[in-house]
């Protein structure tokens, strides 16, 4: 290509990215990008594509659900029956309840001191007398879209209600406390395996959301005609209750040499 | 018999006896996600710098009345800053210009 003669432009202001800027003599300039096309416009007026999002779907009955890290609470087998299965039989394969949003965890966990009132002691001094266990508060978020979704909400309350009562008079096994759940999630050194009754839980029906009626594409579901929130809170206390059994076992040293996917540490101990 | 390129107005526009019949206007598709621009100073009655810069072709310059018939009744004069036009796609164009 032949140069330019009479040298670069004055005119023409080059910056090292390609682009440039052409000042003209009435004031107004010319501003180019890299590849010489309009300024802010991509070439050819092609509008920048888009990428669409793409969601990673893994179905639970093919993987197994011990794979599954999310935060769930196992109820025994006894208690996943019709109404609290699901319309499709969700929360049978789920073995319990699951929280679909990672949820809002928090226990404590002590040991306690006591602190007798010596005489004419400059210093206090403690003395240990026991570790404990607090309540384990797990609150999460709900939301229904579907007649499914709202098959598994109705089915999660009416499980809570269940695991909160005892078996009485009319019932096979009489006299039998609620039963002791295991809550899981996020791994082996985390929740894992936890021995847990539910103490109270909490369901939120508010005024300022959306209510979704089921019912009425499917009229022969199990559940009849519902309307529940669209989106909600749940809030569950457990109480963690380990057996006299798995008490005596508990060993500090176990506890710190015991790795990952061994007895031990499938006991549940926090 | 004179022939007009692809990209010219007039690709379309029957001729007889050496003289342009009634011109013949062409179309392409207007397409819902075309970029809503402002003419900026420097393009200023130059829509063959514009088509340069955006399509690297000059010949192209009309396109833009085309597609902004309400806006550019003058395809050069009214191409005037601050003017709010559509800018077509370079793949519409080749689809339905053919060129």
């Amino acid at each position: 290509m032949a140069e330019n003669v009479l040298g670069p432009d004055p005119t023409i202001q080059q910056f090292d990215d390609g682009s440039s800027i052409k000042r003209f003599d009435d004031g107004s300039v010319l501003v180019t990008d890299s590849e010489g096309g309009v300024a802010g416009i991509p070439a050819g007026a092609e509008p920048n594509s888009i990428t669409p999002a793409t969601v990673n779907v893994r179905s639970l009955r093919s993987s197994g659900v011990e794979n599954d890290l999310r935060v769930r609470i196992r109820v025994p087998d006894l208690y996943l029956k019709k109404s609290t299965a699901g319309i499709y039989g969700e929360l049978y394969n789920l073995k319990g309840i699951i929280f679909p949003y990672t949820p809002q965890i928090s226990y404590d966990v002590r040991a306690e001191y006591s602190s007798p009132q010596l005489l004419h002691a400059n210093f206090p001094q403690h003395f240990y007398t026991r570790s404990t266990l607090g309540t384990i508060q797990i609150q999460g978020r709900i939301t229904v879209q579907n007649e499914k979704d709202a098959g598994v909400y109705i089915a999660t309350i009416h499980l809570l209600k269940s695991l909160t009562k005892m078996r009485t008079a009319n019932d096979t096994v009489a006299g039998s406390p609620p039963p002791i759940c295991r809550l899981q999630g996020y791994g082996d050194y985390m929740l894992n395996n936890v021995p847990v009754v539910i103490t109270t839980y909490r369901v939120d029906l508010p005024e300022n959301v959306d209510y979704f009626t089921m019912g009425k594409e499917q009229e022969n579901n199990i559940y009849g005609k519902n309307t529940v929130p669209t989106i909600s809170q749940l809030t569950v206390n457990c109480m963690v209750m380990y057996s006299r059994r798995e008490i005596q076992e508990f060993s500090v040293t176990d506890w710190l040499t015991k790795t990952k996917g061994t007895d031990f540490r499938n006991k549940g101990f926090i | 018999m004179a022939v007009y390129s692809k990209t010219s107005p007039y690709f379309d526009t029957e001729t007889s006896k050496g003289y342009l019949d009634v011109m013949t206007y062409r179309n392409f598709t207007i397409e819902d996600d075309d970029i809503l621009w402002e003419v900026t100073k420097n393009y200023e009655h130059r829509p063959d710098l514009l088509a340069y810069h955006l399509y690297k072709d000059q010949g192209l310059w009309w396109v833009f009345a085309m597609r902004n018939g309400s806006v550019l009744k003058d395809p050069v004069y009214d191409l005037v800053a601050g003017a709010k036009i559509y800018l077509p796609k370079i793949s519409t164009l080749r689809k339905d210009l053919g060129i």
